[in-house]
């Protein structure tokens, strides 16, 4: 259901309690999916149906027990049932609440993305890299933390969004990651919505909100130029086009100038920052649509500024691929083999980068393995195509 | 929405050299605290306890109950006293136990469970 997000942050703003709006969302979205006609706003009608659901669950929960607790929640309920429609957008104040210091740095934007996002507990574990029930249980206990600790509901104050920036800025980053190594839209299928886009605009909110904060206004621009290609990532047969082949005609220019404007602003500011870096990153690999080529040397020196102010393997990685077109296949070859492989073993860019490299090298036998190695990974169908056309043309 | 605000300290620096002038500072900082809740009509209350070394704990295992001499948890960080605070929520809970004087030491911040019609 595309209007996810936008609902369960109504229902969990009202309601004041995450597991309760999630699960008034799927009863909402079930009984929706039975309706012999489609309601003509989806948002409105999940909205009314899920306020429902969770006051006809409360009033069970009153008869059960007959706590008084529990009868006091229905009066209130009855008030939000008056309430009007158009819904409320609460998705940034959820975001918030989420984010807030007090839960776990480890679950913050986990939660965020189960909440907010409705991405299923096995992604969030994959993008963590932790297991499925380690995950799951941090989530569920951060949820009840929030229902049971006095947690507010409500848009914190202006001074306390800077402390919760950081695990904002993560939540949307990993989002933005799952969303985007989604070139195919398998994930989004799934979800029912595009995951992408959810990113983007909340990552333009939290840039909006916040003006004065450089990586805030970083990240929107990453989002911002990595969507921009959104047109270009796939060719006809559906298989993932890399960004160094991708047709620039096919780019958005209105989202790259947009991005090229907040990282003037953020750069006027003059604290630097990781996702600045990623974004001047990707800004430099935009040039090719003006300049012809893409200046390898300075895409280098950013890897290293990144590796600096966020070192991991994964960068260590990109930085060898930058290398490479620099100093040549083998030099980036060399910087691939230094870093730590069994940590890499499961990791399908590292068995890519090593295949192009091994390729470029006339090392074709070792290029196929470790190509085979990527695709045994099981790769999302666009990136699988891909894989096996570079396989095939060795 | 009623919190206890738990301050669980080490007691050695007030043994130490400079120790009276330091406990005589917090508990000047104890009571201005008292009186900023006051002023900000806070409804509150709290002690202070007598040092770790006078603490019995009685346990209970299966019905056998035995005693023991010395705190519940053998730590550097003993619970030295406690306010119990009625603010609307974590948020504000937060914000007073962060105000608490402890020169060495951490508060920990836990919602009471609320009985009764009143919640």
């Amino acid at each position: 259901m595309a209007a996810r997000p936008r609902v369960v942050a109504a229902l969990a703003a009202q309601l004041r309690d995450l597991d309760a709006a999630e699960e008034a969302f799927a009863g909402a979205a079930e009984r929706c999916l039975s309706l012999a006609e489609p309601p003509d706003d989806y948002a409105a009608w999940l909205f009314v149906a899920g306020k429902r659901r969770a006051l006809d669950a409360i009033r069970k929960q009153a008869a059960e027990v007959r706590s008084t607790e529990a009868l006091a929640q229905v009066s209130d309920m009855a008030d939000i049932l008056q309430l009007p429609d158009p819904i409320p957008d609460e998705r940034l104040r959820l975001l918030f609440i989420c984010c807030h210091p007090a839960l776990g740095a480890e679950v913050r934007a986990a939660l965020a993305l189960k909440v907010i996002c409705g991405l299923p507990v096995d992604r969030i574990a994959q993008l963590f890299v932790v297991s499925e029930p380690t995950m799951f249980q941090r989530i569920t206990r951060a949820k009840a933390k929030v229902r049971e600790a006095g947690i507010a509901f409500e848009l914190p104050p202006r001074k306390a969004w800077p402390e919760r920036l950081g695990a904002v800025l993560l939540a949307l980053e990993l989002a933005f990651t799952a969303a985007y190594a989604d070139a195919g839209g398998e994930l989004s299928a799934d979800l029912g919505e595009d995951l992408g886009a959810e990113v983007e605009h909340l990552a333009l909110l939290v840039a909006e909100l916040l003006p004065q904060e450089p990586e805030a206004l970083g990240l929107a621009a990453l989002v911002l130029l990595a969507r921009s290609r959104k047109g270009a990532r796939l060719d006809g047969e559906g298989a993932m086009v890399p960004l160094s082949q991708q047709d620039v005609a096919r780019w958005s220019y209105s989202r790259i100038e947009y991005a090229q404007l907040l990282m003037d602003r953020a750069q006027r500011i003059g604290r630097s920052g990781p996702y600045q870096v990623m974004a001047a990153i990707q800004l430099t690999h935009t040039r090719r649509a003006f300049d012809g080529v893409v200046d390898w040397s300075a895409v280098l020196r950013l890897y290293d500024v990144l590796m600096v102010l966020r070192p991991s393997p994964m960068v260590a990685l990109s930085r060898a691929l930058a290398l490479a077109q620099v100093q040549g296949p083998e030099a980036g070859l060399a910087a691939l083999d230094a870093l730590p492989a069994e940590r890499l073993a499961l990791v399908r860019p590292w068995h890519v980068a090593r295949a192009d490299l091994l390729a470029r090298c006339g090392r074709p036998e070792e290029a196929r393995a470790a190509l085979d190695a990527a695709l045994a990974l099981g790769p999302p169908r666009a990136e699988r195509l891909w894989l096996e056309a570079r396989r095939a043309a060795l | 929405m009623q919190f206890m605000l738990m301050i669980n300290e080490d007691e050695s620096p007030y043994a130490g050299e400079g120790g009276a002038a330091l406990l005589e500072a917090t508990l000047a900082g104890h009571m201005k605290l008292a009186e900023d809740l006051v002023a900000a009509g806070i409804p509150f209350s709290g002690e202070r306890l007598k040092p770790a070394s006078t603490a019995t704990t009685v346990r209970s295992d299966n019905g056998t109950v035995t005693l023991h001499d010395g705190p519940f948890a053998e730590t550097h960080e003993e619970l030295g006293g406690f306010y119990i605070i009625d603010v609307p929520g974590l948020d504000e809970a937060i914000e007073w136990a962060k105000r608490i004087p402890v020169p060495k030491g951490a508060v920990e911040v836990r919602p009471v469970w609320q009985m009764g019609p009143e919640s």
